[in-house]
């Protein structure tokens, strides 16, 4: 579900789920890799490993996936090294992706699963250059026949960046509660859910500066949203600002009266560019 | 002629902040008429913000003039004093561009006003005489009424108003800006009461906690969901306000005083700006706007800020008992 809800469980993924797991040990994760593997092998779906190191070592993390060889010789298992597609250009990985999603149509799959422990793929260790590969590929997920697992490992990467990379996933699951919100694809443009306050408000700025505004009419959609402060609207008022440079109209959808309320107390209500829809929340 | 009639030739260009002193309600009319009908017949934007019944009684005895003045209900626009400055901003920039003299008779709904609101009203009244340092030309008369207020507000706010009863361009002899000033950000707050208020200490990753505590404190106060919206609000950028320009921790209280809950967010940081919150925010996204935010969200706001720290009162009303 493309809700910003927190997941509990690595099962039950369906198409366009796009989900951040972390894990505090290598053990965690290959247990939760072989549930959610095990299951797109069980709809049919063409499903596609990934993680950083040997290949040996990559296939032992499947180690407990039942008859593992066998799928891996018929093609239904795929494991490549995540290290590698890390090294590729934004658009070298989609043509990768969006081929392999082509191909499992054409072979009559219903889509591809793809479970990727990213811990040692962020370029140069940046975590904010990898939430925005994120930001790509949840919009990749929402509207193709995708489904994402994407490994994060706490004890390696540190709260911060677990939670700056875990905050452009529409569902975050595992061990401990990284950051408090969620920006995620939806038809038309973006949505925001949880809670946005101070401590995640630099999260917040950088998550929404990842995509290149467009000059068409985008929607920002708040309806998820439990929580915003003043300076999470001005995040907002800023990606406002950007799209009507670039020509758009950042159309604010959902927000409740609340959020209404505090726009208005900013001084954003006469903004260029951005129009906030009265609130149909219920 | 009386003292009340300062027409535009007997003074200089520039902000005049003028106490007008009568003896009680009767002579409300007779104290501030000529000053409004002066305005209007020299072609000034005048905008009279009181309470509802002497807005009535300024409309009947103006007539047709009335069509030339605004007039805003002071209950509504005086609620927190913290937010009248920047009305009065918005009149003057919209209004007297150009160097257009424009005038404003302002004046509380007194028996509104808590001690507590009253001592704000006050800091309100010193601040202003800095809001308009860029001395536009802005005549703004303050009636004080000397039968309903107690001598010591009296004198206050002689204190406050550097023209008195409409002597043309003598400064006042009781006005003492500095130490007003001074005291609008140093003057101790009313001690809180000893039992009662419950507490939380918090840093940068408390804030989730920081609101949850502050919405089970004002719903088991009995305040309304709307009300307490706006007060985990306001209390959240408190808090963030502490984080941030203090060294990255702080603690909250809560009671209930009067018939208001009221949050009290504490830490070692200093604010020196003495209208901090009182200017409409800029439209750039990234101005400060905790405190205008928190002055807007709650009925009454008492900030002080010393060296050894820097206090926010902030008061939601509870309902009446209806």
């Amino acid at each position: 579900m493309r809700t910003g809800a927190r997941r509990e469980s690595p099962g039950g993924c369906d198409l366009h789920d796009h989900v951040a797991w972390v894990f505090d040990d290598d053990a965690e994760w290959r247990a939760a890799a072989t549930t959610f593997v095990a299951e797109g092998i069980a709809r049919g779906e063409r499903v596609y490993y990934g993680a950083s190191g040997a290949v040996a070592a990559r296939r032992d993390d499947l180690a407990e996936l039942p008859d593992r060889d066998a799928l891996i010789a018929s093609n239904a298992l795929q494991i490549f090294d995540a290290g590698v597609i890390a090294r590729a250009s934004y658009p070298q990985r989609e043509t990768l992706i969006r081929s392999a999603i082509d191909q499992a149509l054409a072979d009559g799959c219903p889509g591809v699963r793809f479970a990727v422990d990213s811990t040692n793929v962020a370029p140069g260790g940046n975590w904010d250059v990898q939430a925005g590969w994120e930001r790509r590929s949840d919009r990749m997920c929402q509207s193709l026949a995708l489904t994402a697992l994407c490994g994060v490992n706490r004890s390696v990467v540190g709260d911060d960046d677990v939670a700056r990379v875990a905050c452009v996933h529409p569902a975050t699951g595992g061990s401990g509660e990284p950051g408090t919100f969620s920006l995620f694809a939806v038809d038309g443009g973006l949505a925001l859910s949880g809670e946005i306050d101070a401590a995640v408000a630099g999260d917040l700025a950088s998550a929404l500066a990842h995509d290149e505004p467009s000059p068409g009419e985008s929607v920002l959609d708040l309806s998820r949203l439990d929580f915003i402060d003043g300076r999470g609207m001005a995040s907002i008022a800023a990606r406002a600002d950007r799209v009507a440079a670039a020509g758009g109209l950042l159309l604010i959808t959902g927000a409740s009266p609340m959020a209404h309320r505090i726009w208005e107390l900013c001084g954003f209500e006469h903004r260029q560019g951005v129009h906030m829809a009265e609130g149909l929340r219920t | 002629m009386t003292a009340a009639t300062v027409g535009r030739d007997t003074r200089r260009p520039g902000f005049r902040h003028e106490v007008r002193l009568y003896a009680g309600d009767a002579e409300f009319v007779g104290a501030t008429l000529d000053f409004v009908r002066d305005g209007v017949r020299a072609g000034e934007p005048v905008l009279v913000a009181v309470g509802a019944a002497k807005i009535e009684r300024l409309r009947s005895v103006l007539g047709a003039e009335a069509a030339g003045v605004q007039f805003v209900d002071m209950a509504q626009m005086g609620r927190n004093p913290n937010t009248i400055i920047p009305v009065w901003r918005d009149f003057v920039d919209t209004y007297g561009s150009g160097g257009q003299a424009v005038r404003g008779l302002g004046e509380p709904v007194w028996s509104q006003l808590s001690p507590p609101a009253l001592a704000e009203f006050q800091h309100h009244e010193a601040l202003l005489n800095l809001a308009f340092g860029d001395n536009p030309d802005f005549f703004l008369l303050c009636p004080y009424d000397t039968l309903a207020l107690p001598p010591a507000v009296i004198d206050q706010a002689l204190s406050r108003h550097p023209f008195v009863d409409g002597r043309p361009d003598r400064i006042g002899a009781q006005y003492a800006l500095e130490g007003c000033l001074n005291a609008a950000f140093t003057e101790a707050l009313p001690l809180a009461p000893r039992q009662g208020p419950r507490s939380l200490a918090f840093t940068l990753r408390d804030l989730q906690a920081v609101r949850a505590f502050v919405r089970d404190e004002a719903e088991a106060l009995g305040l309304p969901p709307n009300r307490t919206d706006d007060l985990v609000l306001a209390v959240d950028e408190a808090a963030a306000n502490s984080i941030r320009h203090a060294r990255g921790e702080g603690t909250l209280r809560v009671w209930a005083e009067d018939g208001h809950v009221v949050c009290e967010v504490a830490d070692d940081g200093r604010i020196r700006d003495p209208l901090v919150g009182r200017r409409r925010p800029e439209p750039a996204p990234a101005t400060s706007r905790g405190i205008w935010l928190i002055n807007h969200l709650c009925d009454l706001v008492q900030l002080r800020s010393t060296g050894s720290g820097t206090v926010l009162r902030l008061h939601v009303a509870l309902p009446g008992p209806d």
